[in-house]
C-alpha cells in the first residue's frame, strides 16, 4: 500500500452512491423554513381576517335572499349560497371571529388553570403531589365528548359554558405535562436554594420554576388552540354549539349537511377552512416545539 | 511491512462526511491502513475521531445519513465499498466479523441468543436448522460458556455482560473469519471480565489464525495485544507503527499527549477539552487539525495540511516538525506539561 | 408474579374508581336536564294527580343519592330501566344499536391494523426516500384534519361527486356481507384515516429508533438479508408503542363514533345518544353515557397495562 495510490480529485464524489440526508416528519419540517414560513403565513391570515372582516365582507352574515338560494360559486358570491340565500363567503368571515376567539379563550383558560395547578402540585412535592397526581390520572380517563355533550345538553349551550367545560377538559391534561416538566426542574439547586431562602411557595413556582417551563406552557397554548378548534368545532356539528344563524362554521357545515348532494359548497367553505386552520396550527405547533426542543405528546384526543 | 497484495484489506484514502442539520460535516479524511495476515492492529483515538466509523466501514456499511465521499477498502480482490448489497451480505458475518462495543445492546432483546447465533450460521452456512443448533452450542462451549445448552435458550438480558460478550463472539467467530473488527470490545465489562475476554481473544486468535482491527481509547489494552498500533485524530490518521515503536518513540505530539496521559487517568480520553474541540468540526483548521492544541505548532501548521511521512521502518507520521520536536523514550517523566490538551 | 398482579390490581382499582366517579358525573349532569322527567313522559298538559303518581312510581322524591345508588345498581344488574321516548326497556332499545356500532368500529380496526402496520413500516425503513418524506407529510397533515370534515369531504367525493357508494350507512338494509362491507366502507374509512395517521406517527418514530438501534446495526452487519433484518430484529422491537396507541385508538373511537354516525346517519348508538339528549330521554342518555365511559376507561387502562407489560426491567421482575 502507499500514500500517493489513491491521490485522485477529493473534491469530486467517486462513489456513484446518491447524495442522501436524514428525513422523516420532523426532518422534513426541519428541513423546510418555507413550509414554517406559509404556515406563519396562513395563520396571519386567519388572524387578519377574524379581525378585519366585518368590515369588509361583501353582505352581512344572516341577510337573506342576498342572491338564488344554492348559488354556486361566482364573482357575487365567491363561494356560493346557502339553503336561504345567504352568501357562504361572508358568513365565513363573520364567522372567523368567533371560531378563533373561543378558540383562544379556551386554550388560554386551559393553560392558565392547567399550569398553575401543574406548577402548584410540583412545588408541594410530597403527599400532595402525589394525591394531585392519581387525582388527575382519574379525571383524564374521563371522556371529554361525552361528558360536554351531556352537560351542553342538560344546561343548554352558551359561550361562556363551552368555553369553561372545554378548558377545564384541556386543563387536566396541560396541568399534567406542566406538572411533569416542572418535576425536574424542582430538583434543581436553585429551587433548593430559593427555598432556604424561604420564599413563599407561589413565589418559587411563579419565579423560580415557571420561566424553566415557559417552553412548555408555550407548546401547550399552541397544541390546545388547534384541538379546541377542533373540538368546539365537533360540538356545533353536532349541533350543540351556537344556535343559528350563528355564522359559525361547524353549525354551517351540519345546516348545509341536508342540501349536500344538491348543493355542496356550504358545507365545503366551512369545511376546508376549519382543516386549514386545524392544519396551520398543528404544523405550527409541531415547528415550534422543535426550536424549543420539546417534543409534542400527541395521542389521540377526545 | 509486507506488500500490498499480501494484506488482508486495505483501506485507502477513506473519506466520510456526516450529515449535520443543514450541511456535510467531514468525519473521516484519506484514512489509508492496511492489515497483514494475523496481524492484530490497534485503532486509537478519543471518542467521536472517526475510528468506529472507519471501523464500519470495513463491513461496506454506512450510518443512515452519512457518505462515503472517496476512497476504496479493498478485500479479497473486490472494492468493499463498490459492492452490491448482495455481495456484501457474503461477507459481512462470514468473512469480516464484528465484536461491538456494546454487547447488550447489540443482541436483539426479542430472541433467544441461540437463535441468533443459529441465523448468522444459516444465513452463510447452508445446511439444516438442527445442524446450525449442534454448532451453536458447540461455538458457545468454545468462547467459554458454561452450560451452553441452556444458555442458547435464553433471552439477552437474562445474561451477565461478561456471558453477553462471550455470546457476541462466538457469534464473529461463527464463520472462522479472516478479519475481525472488534469496536471496544471491553469498555461495558468489568476489569477482571475484561481481562479474561482478552485472554480469551489471544486464544481464538491463535485458534483460528486470524487478522484483527481492535478500536479502542484504551493504550493499555493495546501495548497488551496490538502488533501493531494507528493514532486517529479529528478523522484524520496521524501516526502508524509497530507497538513497541510507538510506545518507545512516539513523534506526532498527539500520541505523545496520549501516551503521556495513560499513567496519570485511567481512561485516557482528553476530557473535557479534547471533545469540545471535536464536536466544533467545521472550526478545525485548514493545516493540521491537531494545530489548535498543539503545544508546539507554528503558524505554517495552521495552514499546511500534513500527511503521513515515513521516519523509520514501518512507522509513518503526519507531523512536518516530528524532526525538531524531541525523540521521547519517557515522555510522560520528562515533559508532562506540554503534552496535555490545551483547553481553548 | 407478584409485581404484574400489584400493578393490574391498582390499575383496575383506579379504573373502578374513576369509572364510579364518571358515573357520578353523568347522572349529576342528567339532573339537571330542563324540566320535570314526569312532566316530560306525561307531556305539558297532564293533570297535578297524574304527574304525581308517576313521580312516585320512579322515585322522583327520595333523596338523589338514594336514586343513584338504586340507578347504578340497576345498571350493573342489567335493569337498565324504561326509554321515556321508546316506552320499552332500554335494553331492547340500546343493544341493538350498540351491536351496529361496534360492527363499524370492528370494521374500522380492521382496516386500521394492517394500513398503519403497513405503512408504519414502509415510512421508517425507507425514510431516506423522497416518496416517504410526502408520504410523513400527508400523515402529518391527517393528524390534523378533524374527523367530521374528513368523513363531509368522503361523503361528498365517493357518494355524491361519484356514487360508487351510499350516502347513508343504512345497516338495516344490507342484504349480505360484501353489501354490509361496501355500505359501511365509507364510515370505516374515515374513522380508520384519523386512527391511523396517531399510529403511522407512533409506529415511525419508534422503528426508526429500533432501526438504528445497535442490535439492528449488528444483524445487519451479521449478514442477514434485509428482510429478515427488519421483520425479526426490528419489528418485535418496535411494535410496543405501536400497541399502545392502538388501544388508545380504541378510547378515541368513543368520540369519533358520534360524529361519523352522524355524518353518514348511521343507526349506532352515538347517534342514539344525540337524539336522546335532544328528546329528554333520560335512561337512555344514562345508559349510553355509562357504556361509553366505560370502554374509554378501560381502553385507557388497557393502554396502561401494555405500556407497563412492555416494560423489560418490569417483564423481568414478572418472570
Amino acid at each position: 500500500m502507499s500514500v500517493a495510490a489513491g491521490s485522485g480529485p477529493v473534491d469530486a464524489p467517486l462513489l456513484p452512491e446518491p447524495v442522501t440526508r436524514p428525513k422523516g416528519v420532523l426532518a422534513f419540517v426541519r428541513r423546510q423554513p418555507l413550509t414554517f414560513l406559509v404556515v406563519s403565513a396562513i395563520l396571519a391570515i386567519y388572524v387578519l381576517v377574524a379581525v378585519t372582516g366585518p368590515w369588509w365582507a361583501p353582505y352581512p352574515p344572516d341577510e337573506l335572499l342576498t342572491g338564488d338560494p344554492f348559488a354556486p360559486p361566482s364573482w357575487d358570491h365567491l363561494l356560493g349560497t346557502d339553503n336561504f340565500g345567504r352568501d357562504v363567503f361572508s358568513r365565513l368571515v363573520h364567522g372567523e371571529r368567533l371560531v378563533l376567539g373561543l378558540a383562544l379563550a379556551t386554550a388560554g383558560l386551559s393553560v392558565i388553570v392547567g399550569s398553575a395547578v401543574g406548577l402548584l402540585s410540583a412545588c408541594l412535592r410530597g403527599w400532595p403531589d402525589e394525591l394531585l397526581g392519581r387525582v388527575l390520572e382519574i379525571l383524564i380517563s374521563i371522556p371529554p365528548l361525552i361528558i360536554a355533550l351531556l352537560v351542553l345538553g342538560s344546561l343548554g349551550s352558551s359561550y361562556l359554558l363551552t368555553v369553561s367545560l372545554v378548558a377545564l377538559f384541556f386543563a387536566i391534561r396541560v396541568a399534567t405535562v406542566i406538572r411533569a416538566a416542572a418535576l425536574d426542574v424542582v430538583v434543581e439547586d436553585f429551587v433548593t436554594l430559593a427555598k432556604l431562602r424561604g420564599e413563599p411557595i407561589w413565589s418559587i413556582a411563579g419565579r423560580e420554576i415557571l420561566p424553566n417551563v415557559s417552553s412548555a406552557v408555550l407548546v401547550e397554548f399552541s397544541l390546545r388552540t388547534g384541538y379546541a378548534v377542533l373540538f368546539i368545532g365537533g360540538l356545533s356539528f353536532l349541533g350543540f354549539g351556537p344556535a343559528p344563524p350563528t355564522p359559525d362554521w361547524g353549525l354551517m357545515i351540519n345546516e348545509g349537511r341536508t342540501y349536500i348532494s344538491t348543493a355542496p359548497w356550504p358545507v365545503l367553505g366551512p369545511a376546508l377552512a376549519l382543516a386549514g386552520l386545524v392544519v396551520a396550527l398543528s404544523l405550527f405547533t409541531e415547528r415550534i416545539s422543535e426550536v424549543l426542543g420539546l417534543s409534542v405528546q400527541r395521542a389521540p384526543s377526545q | 511491512m509486507s506488500s500490498p497484495a499480501e494484506s488482508v484489506v486495505e483501506v485507502d484514502e477513506l473519506t466520510v462526511d456526516f450529515w449535520e442539520r443543514d450541511h456535510w460535516v467531514n468525519v473521516v479524511n484519506k484514512v489509508s491502513f492496511s492489515i497483514e495476515p494475523g496481524e492484530t492492529l490497534g485503532l486509537v483515538g478519543e471518542s467521536g475521531c472517526g475510528k468506529s466509523t472507519t471501523a464500519f466501514s470495513l463491513f461496506g456499511y454506512r450510518r443512515p445519513g452519512s457518505r462515503v465521499r472517496s476512497g476504496a477498502i479493498r478485500f479479497d480482490g473486490r472494492d468493499l465499498l463498490r459492492l452490491k448489497e448482495r455481495e456484501l451480505r457474503s461477507i459481512r458475518g462470514a468473512r469480516i466479523c464484528l465484536v461491538p462495543q456494546n454487547p447488550a445492546g447489540s443482541l436483539t432483546p426479542s430472541m433467544r441468543v441461540g437463535t441468533q447465533l443459529v441465523e448468522t450460521l444459516k444465513a452463510h452456512r447452508a445446511s439444516t436448522w438442527r445442524k446450525a443448533e449442534k454448532r451453536a452450542v458447540e461455538l458457545f462451549a468454545q468462547v467459554g460458556l458454561p452450560e451452553p445448552g441452556e444458555i442458547a435458550e435464553r433471552y439477552p438480558y437474562e445474561l451477565s455482560g461478561g456471558q453477553q460478550q462471550r455470546v457476541v463472539m462466538a457469534m464473529a467467530l461463527a464463520c472462522s473469519p479472516s478479519l475481525l473488527v472488534l469496536d471496544e470490545p471491553t469498555t461495558a465489562l468489568d476489569v477482571t471480565t475484561q481481562a479474561r475476554i482478552l485472554k480469551l481473544l489471544f486464544r481464538l486468535q491463535g485458534e483460528h489464525g486470524m487478522s484483527m482491527l481492535y478500536v479502542t481509547h484504551n493504550l493499555g489494552v493495546v501495548a497488551q495485544i496490538c502488533d501493531r498500533v494507528a493514532v486517529m485524530y479529528a478523522g484524520e490518521l496521524v501516526e502508524i507503527a509497530p507497538t513497541v515503536e510507538l510506545f518507545e518513540n512516539p513523534r506526532h505530539p498527539y500520541t505523545r499527549g496520549l501516551i503521556a496521559a495513560v499513567p496519570r487517568i485511567s481512561a485516557p480520553t482528553g476530557g473535557d477539552a479534547t471533545l469540545r474541540g471535536l464536536l466544533r468540526r467545521e472550526e478545525l483548521p485548514d493545516g493540521c487539525r491537531f494545530a489548535p492544541r498543539c503545544a508546539y505548532a507554528q503558524t505554517d501548521c495552521f495552514t499546511n495540511p500534513q500527511s503521513l511521512a515515513p521516519v523509520a521502518k514501518d512507522h509513518r507520521v503526519a507531523c512536518w516538525l516530528w524532526k525538531s520536536i524531541p525523540g521521547a523514550r519517557r515522555v510522560a517523566a520528562e515533559e508532562p506539561a506540554q503534552a496535555t490538551p490545551v483547553p481553548r | 408474579m407478584r409485581y404484574a398482579l400489584r400493578l393490574v390490581v391498582s390499575r383496575l382499582g383506579l379504573a373502578v374508581i374513576t369509572l364510579l366517579a364518571v358515573s357520578l358525573v353523568i347522572f349529576w349532569t342528567v339532573e339537571l336536564l330542563p324540566g320535570d322527567p314526569a312532566t316530560r313522559i306525561l307531556g305539558q298538559d297532564a293533570t297535578p294527580e297524574r304527574v304525581k303518581v308517576l313521580r312516585e312510581e320512579l322515585n322522583l322524591d327520595e333523596p338523589a343519592l338514594e336514586r343513584y345508588t338504586d340507578w347504578l345498581g340497576g345498571m350493573i344488574r342489567g335493569d337498565w330501566g324504561d326509554s321515556i321516548v321508546a316506552e320499552r326497556p332500554v335494553t331492547d332499545y340500546v343493544l341493538p344499536r350498540l351491536e351496529n356500532t361496534l360492527i363499524l368500529a370492528a370494521y374500522a380496526l380492521a382496516l386500521y391494523i394492517p394500513l398503519s402496520l403497513t405503512l408504519g413500516i414502509v415510512t421508517a425503513v425507507f425514510r431516506e426516500s423522497r416518496f416517504t418524506v410526502w408520504l410523513s407529510a400527508a400523515v402529518l397533515v391527517g393528524t390534523a384534519v378533524p374527523e367530521f370534515v374528513v368523513g363531509i369531504l368522503l361523503l361528498l367525493t365517493f357518494a355524491v361527486t361519484l356514487p360508487w357508494f351510499p350516502p347513508l350507512a343504512d345497516i338495516d338494509q344490507a342484504q349480505s356481507l360484501p353489501d354490509l362491507l361496501h355500505m359501511l366502507f365509507l364510515p370505516a374509512v374515515t374513522l380508520t384515516l384519523a386512527m391511523t395517521a396517531y399510529a403511522v406517527r407512533m409506529m415511525q418514530s419508534s422503528l426508526v429508533s429500533v432501526l438504528e438501534s445497535d442490535y439492528v446495526r449488528m444483524a445487519t452487519l451479521k449478514g442477514l438479508s434485509r428482510r429478515r433484518v427488519i421483520l425479526r430484529h426490528a419489528l418485535p422491537n418496535a411494535l410496543g408503542p405501536a400497541l399502545r396507541v392502538t388501544v388508545l385508538n380504541i378510547a378515541w373511537l368513543i368520540g369519533g363514533v358520534v360524529l361519523v354516525e352522524v355524518i353518514f346517519t348511521f343507526p349506532g348508538i352515538g347517534q342514539l345518544l344525540i337524539d336522546s339528549i335532544r328528546n329528554l330521554d333520560t335512561p337512555v342518555i344514562e345508559a349510553i353515557a355509562l357504556i361509553f365511559a366505560a370502554v374509554y376507561i378501560l381502553a385507557n387502562l388497557g393502554a396502561d397495562l401494555v405500556a407497563a407489560g412492555l416494560n423489560p426491567r418490569l417483564r423481568a421482575r414478572a418472570r
